[in-house]
């Protein structure tokens, strides 16, 4: 593809959504996740900064290139099967060994006892960790979101399922809509569409 | 996808020049130690039959430890572990050696396990024991045992070297259907020898969950020496293309996971004969939390559980060749220690006694096991080398 053509079609960009609303990002799809790969260390090479993947599986090697930081997920975890060690342990001690001392085959209730209280334990801070874990995945991850502006890409909405997009948003310091254009011409992104917000329904 | 390697790495073969001499350094002090042994053996026949046996069945559970990994690389197709497999065969092989070295537990064996000396004539409790415990049949199983693992590992490791030949896939099949034996049949047959051998020394106590126990601590054994081995071969600069920090840490995460498996079946085993508390079941771990004994005990939970638990909760480490060796020797001396606190309080329940006799049996029967290790390894590839698996297990990715 030459210079000279893709910016010639940069001037003819298709557009999805409502024109007359702000353009919220530059999209491009790819046929495979290689090329999604490649693409991505290239925008990051470039400086891209404010730019999204979406892919219908995990890509390996794609949270690499694209310099995604470390999620805290793993401390929220911890944090959670921490306090449920606690919560398990006041709940059983508080009331068997203090309140209440409950006396089962002469055992002792209290610290001493310890091996039956530790299934409680462990079956509390599975389920609290597991909790947070999928809470906070659901919620790190920006969910609940009632509309995704890409959603205006027809093809996206069509495609995500089995297709890979990139989709460089408006906000980016670098952008221009001629170069991102071009850009994504080059990088091999088919069907390179400037995605505008919709129009808001007014009833 | 478009961007792997198509080209598989060349077969390497180990050379003997990165040994030389310690090699024979290494046969001296096997034929040193069990020349020792067998002096020992002579003057404190008791004390030689339960070191040898302790060493015995640490190795028997690294062996089987390893040939657990191969059968279960075989049972679910794996690809990552292809890289690692020829080793974990070779040591799998040394199973029939290791029959050969505990022959010496034969003439021993009434000091070891005192119920045959005992008659079923005048113990009520053995008379009624007696259709499954008696001499003969006990020997029976014992040679069942070796020859099963044995010739399990045999196969797939000939099947291994067959396909290194003529890279044909029939013998990978061949090598599924042997592991999808083994398993069912496998787990009954190391569930019968824990209870012939390490529980056979108080013929008084049964727990439903030992075979599972011993079970978890082989798979952590085997797991360890693969661990140790591969980053051995790799420091030597052997295996770069087929082990990286990718294996490690699929090897690291694995290390985690049966760490935890032992530790609650180690726990559960323990709650439950506390909770019922049953004089009959009590009595092991009554002797186990007593005097020096105990101190041991927490050493083991400490030791086994809680630390590599934290440490192998970190990322990043998990990746690191020098942290996870650190860590696999660690677990190794664990294992030795859980399988010491299973049978030396049988023989000194007023407390822990240390004995020259019980290092000299582990250095005995580990530097026999490596001389013949090392000697064999010279004499096939140090990966499969046709595997049709290869070309995925050198571009894994965890």
């Amino acid at each position: 593809m030459s210079h000279h053509l893709s910016i010639s079609e940069g001037h003819h960009l298709p557009v999805a959504g409502s024109k007359e609303e702000a353009l919220y990002a530059i999209g491009a799809r790819f046929e495979s996740s290689d090329d999604i790969v490649k693409a991505a260390a290239k925008l990051q090479k470039e400086g891209f900064s404010c730019y999204e993947s979406y892919t219908p599986y995990p890509v390996h090697g794609l949270a690499q290139v694209m310099r995604l930081p470390k999620s805290i997920l793993s401390f929220l975890v911890l944090g959670g099967g921490i306090s449920a060690i606690l919560i398990a342990l006041s709940m059983e001690l508080i009331p068997t060994g203090l309140i209440y001392p409950l006396m089962v085959d002469g055992k002792p209730t209290n610290f001493s006892a310890l091996p039956q209280f530790i299934p409680i334990v462990v079956a509390l801070t599975l389920m609290i960790s597991a909790v947070t874990a999928v809470a906070g995945m659901i919620l790190l991850g920006g969910m609940p979101l009632f509309n995704n502006p890409m959603f205006a890409w027809d093809l996206f909405e069509r495609g995500a399922s089995r297709s890979f997009f990139i989709a460089i948003e408006a906000h980016d310091p670098k952008f221009t809509t001629a170069s991102v254009t071009e850009l994504l011409h080059d990088l091999g992104g088919l069907d390179v569409t400037a995605i505008h917000l919709e129009a808001s329904d007014k009833e | 996808m478009s961007a792997e390697k198509t080209s598989l790495p060349a077969p390497e073969t180990f050379d003997y020049k990165h040994v030389g001499g310690r090699f024979m350094g290494l046969c001296v002090v096997a034929v040193v130690s069990l020349v020792i042994s067998l002096l020992l053996a002579f003057h404190e026949p008791k004390q030689f039959a339960y070191s040898w046996f302790f060493a015995g069945c640490f190795f028997f559970t690294l062996l089987v430890g390893s040939l657990f990994w191969v059968v279960i690389h075989h049972a679910v197709d794996s690809c990552w572990s292809v890289g690692i497999r020829r080793q974990l065969e070779n040591v799998s092989c040394l199973l029939p050696l290791l029959a050969v070295l505990l022959l010496p537990l034969c003439f021993v064996a009434p000091l070891l396990w005192t119920w045959m000396a005992d008659s079923a004539a005048t113990n009520k409790e053995l008379a009624e024991k007696a259709a499954y415990l008696n001499i003969n049949f006990f020997w029976v199983r014992t040679v069942f045992y070796f020859a099963l693992f044995g010739t399990v590992a045999w196969l797939l490791r000939h099947n291994s070297l067959a396909q290194d030949v003529d890279g044909a896939a029939i013998h990978t099949i061949r090598n599924r259907r042997v592991a999808f034996f083994t398993i069912p049949v496998g787990a009954l047959t190391l569930t019968f020898w824990a209870f012939d051998w390490p529980m056979g020394l108080n013929f008084h106590w049964n727990s439903t969950i030992w075979g599972i126990y011993i079970f978890a601590g082989s798979v952590i054994g085997g797991l360890s020496l693969i661990i140790l081995l591969a980053n051995a071969l790799r420091s030597a600069g052997y295996l770069k293309q087929v082990f990286t920090s990718e294996h490690n840490y699929a090897l690291g995460k694995f290390l985690l996971a049966f760490t935890l498996f032992w530790s609650w079946i180690a726990f559960v085993q323990y709650l439950l004969i506390w909770y019922a508390n049953i004089p009959e079941e009590a009595a092991y771990y009554t002797l186990r939390t007593q005097g020096s004994w105990k101190i041991l005990g927490i050493i083991l939970v400490v030791g086994h559980f809680l630390v590599p638990f934290s440490l192998l909760l970190l990322r990043a480490p998990k990746a690191s060749a020098g942290f996870l060796g650190l860590i696999a020797g660690w677990m190794l001396a664990m294992h030795a220690l859980d399988i010491y606190i299973m049978v030396l309080p049988a023989m000194h329940p007023e407390g822990f006694h240390p004995a020259v006799m019980d290092v000299i049996a582990i250095i005995a029967i580990g530097a026999t096991l490596a001389a013949v290790f090392l000697k064999r390894l010279g004499d096939s590839p140090l990966w499969p080398a046709r595997d049709p698996r290869l070309a995925e297990a050198v571009n894994y990715i965890d």
